[in-house]
């Protein structure tokens, strides 16, 4: 069967370049139903597509996003996401700047860029698509990949991954936040939120590469990533100032099941100054 | 003789596994490697080794080229025999550390699978990455086919390694056309390439036994006297690597030639001189062109762009009537690199050879036989100035 994509209608068909579709992406990947959420989360913030934003990305899976939507954006090279946002936004502080990038991208390429970009605390929203591994050049290991599994790259064992919630706390981000692509209803309302917050916001956006890296470790298709992220999350209670604790923040990971705790939450907002 | 070609032991084999079966049986003791299309499945079938246990090397998974290269650096300075693969963007991001290697003088082999630069994206092949480390003081091979890929590592070890020479060395192969394609590749023997190779033996190495600094502040005339005998040395690389292909050339009965390879009439009216696959493709378009009726056709294949084979291009253009040079990439505002380097030359060597340009196949853009039959027309019309 052949598909006539000019005939297929999308919710959000204005908000995407329909020339560049259909995208790349994996049946089952997260970066679907994340990108929807971004575009949902701008609208709800009330910013104008055509005036307001850009959306800057790296390269990698995650990276083929800033083409994808009807907004002006920039693929820039793999790891300079950061420092490129922070020229367009000395360029035109009138932006609002969206980063939308891998694990791989900002936390290993270009990991130096995001403590600096988080500690001069320059106004712009920086979305992880955390999938734990290079999705575009095969599943290799990433700053973020677990310790116990497997990656073309890394057959015996992987080294600790950073805990990124943790690493934006230690960098002085002033928005932290950490949902997975199944918190589908409230990931809106927090990257509205995140893109109003007036600093440095960071979202771990907990993502799966079921096409490469969950196959090879625990969670072999979107319908299971997406039960498996429903049930390993654990929303944070802000009340017990414990909840900070690297310990308490850090994401736990089984190859055999998949993920096993990920703690879910607003881990900092301008709101809550003075409680940390 | 029947016999013996029965008993052959060929292997169907990409680029990138002729390059990482070389690379095993070569030795390394360090590498440090970060991904990227096309030479990714080199680095990734080596950390399966390594990880099995069947290649006893350290293999660090570093977070970008820039730390790859850096950590290729130190494996060299402290005496390890030490490689990396990249393409690209990569080879970009890793060229201050790049520079550092070829400036200090430290030994190693990187493959180089080449492919356009940034922008648009694009991840095929053309030569802008490798002629942006032309001034970085490597060795820089190129290979036409998986065989030579896979016999011209050991090779570039080898001479990088040599006291004479002593500078780091890169071998390109063409990206997806060598890389991602498999053909015939026969394996060298281990106990060829242990014979071939002999081990590591640094003139310098990070030892506290018998101290030495690298990288200290170095005066106006000590620099400049750096520079003059890195100078020296890449010259004294030449002669070194035209006995290295030929040593693997009488111990393989592959006839790698020299720093050059000569195909079709040897003085033809037309000479085509040009790197890495399109060499081959010119090859079936020499011999078309031959059946024509429209003069003589021949070609010049470099195997080595940095040393320069000067002589070698002197040689061809006593030998053509006029020559005709393939880049796969552009130097905008002035003429394509390769030919550049050659118009140089031959004026050098005061030889009044027409010497005509052809700029091709770049960002992946196919150029079969066919198509070059047509353009080397084309091409010989054009009034050089
Ligand atoms: C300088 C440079 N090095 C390497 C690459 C190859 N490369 C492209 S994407 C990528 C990793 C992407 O991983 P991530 O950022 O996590 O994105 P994902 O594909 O997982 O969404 C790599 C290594 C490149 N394009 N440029
Ligand atoms: S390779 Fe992985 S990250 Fe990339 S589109 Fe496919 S599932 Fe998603
Ligand atoms: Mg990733």
């Amino acid at each position: 069967m052949t598909i006539d994509f000019t005939k297929l209608h999308h919710n959000f068909e204005t908000s995407l370049t329909s020339k560049m579709l259909p995208t790349i992406w994996c049946s089952g990947c997260s970066l679907g139903s994340n990108l929807q959420s971004i575009i949902r989360g701008a609208k709800q913030a009330g910013y104008d597509f055509d005036h307001d934003i850009v959306m800057i990305s790296g390269i990698g899976c995650t990276g083929r996003a800033s083409g994808y939507v009807n907004i002006d954006g920039f693929h820039t090279t793999h790891g300079r996401a950061l420092p490129f946002a922070t020229g367009v936004k000395n360029g035109n502080p009138d932006l609002e700047v969206i980063v939308f990038s891998g694990d791989g991208d900002l936390f290993a390429i270009g990991g130096n860029h995001f403590i600096h970009t988080a500690r001069r605390g320059t106004d712009m929203t920086v979305i992880c698509n955390n999938n734990s591994t290079y999705g575009l050049t095969g599943g290799q290991a990433s700053a973020t990949s677990f310790e116990d599994t497997v990656t073309p790259t890394t057959i015996g064992k992987n080294d600790k991954p950073f805990n990124l919630v943790d690493l934006a706390l230690g960098a002085g981000a002033t928005f932290v936040a950490r949902y997975t692509t199944a918190q589908y209803n409230t990931l809106p309302r927090v990257i509205a939120q995140a893109m109003r917050h007036d600093g440095f916001a960071f979202i771990d956006l907990v993502s799966g590469c079921p096409a490469i890296y969950g196959k090879r470790n625990g969670y072999p298709t979107g319908e299971y990533m997406i039960k498996n992220f429903k049930e390993a999350s654990v929303e944070i209670d802000t009340s017990d100032p414990s909840y900070l604790l690297s310990e308490n923040t850090a994401i736990e990971f089984d190859r055999k099941v998949g993920y096993t705790k990920i703690p879910i939450g607003i881990f900092r907002s301008s709101t809550m100054e003075g409680k940390f | 003789m029947l016999t013996e070609e029965k008993t052959k032991n060929i292997k169907i084999w990409t680029g990138n596994d002729a390059v990482a079966n070389a690379v095993r049986l070569s030795r390394p003791e360090v590498i440090a490697a970060y991904p990227i299309t096309p030479s990714t499945p080199i680095i990734k079938t080596i950390s399966n080794w390594a990880a099995k246990g069947e290649m006893d090397v350290e293999y660090i998974s570093v977070e970008s080229e820039h730390a790859a290269m850096a950590g290729c650096v130190g494996a060299s300075a402290a005496g390890g025999r030490t490689f990396t693969a990249t393409a690209s963007q990569g080879l970009l991001y890793m060229m201050e550390m790049v520079y550092m290697a070829g400036f200090t003088r430290l030994p190693m082999t990187m493959a180089v699978v080449n492919r356009s630069l940034f922008a648009g994206w694009n991840i095929w092949v053309d030569h802008h990455d490798m002629y942006s480390m032309r001034d970085a003081g490597w060795i820089q091979i190129i290979a036409k086919n998986n065989q030579e890929a896979h016999d011209m590592i050991p090779v570039s070890f080898k001479v990088s390694e040599n006291h004479d020479v002593y500078v780091p060395s890169a071998v390109n192969i063409d990206g997806f056309i060598l890389s991602h394609v498999a053909g015939q590749v026969e394996p060298l023997s281990q106990k060829l390439v242990d014979d071939f190779l002999p081990a590591f033996d640094p003139i310098f190495k990070l030892d506290p036994a018998d101290p030495v600094s690298f990288g200290s502040l170095t005066l106006p005339g000590r620099y400049a006297k750096l520079r003059q005998d890195h100078l020296e040395s890449m010259d004294r690389a030449r002669k070194h690597l035209r006995e290295g292909f030929e040593e693997m050339s009488e111990l393989t009965g592959r006839n790698w030639g020299s720093l050059v390879e000569i195909y079709g009439e040897e003085n033809a009216d037309v000479g085509i001189i040009s790197l890495g696959t399109i060499a081959e493709e010119t090859e079936e378009a020499v011999d078309i062109l031959n059946t024509m009726g429209i003069g003589s056709f021949g070609a010049t294949r470099l195997r080595s762009f940095r040393p320069f084979p000067f002589e070698e291009v002197v040689d061809a253009a006593r030998r053509y009537g006029q020559i005709i040079v393939i880049d796969r990439a552009y130097s905008m505002g002035a003429n394509a690199p390769l030919v550049t380097e050659i118009r140089n030359h031959l004026q050098k060597a005061n030889i009044s050879t027409p010497v005509k340009s052809l700029i091709t196949g770049v960002g992946g853009q196919e150029v079969p036989y066919t198509l070059l039959v047509k353009m080397f027309q084309e091409v010989m019309k054009q009034e050089v100035a």
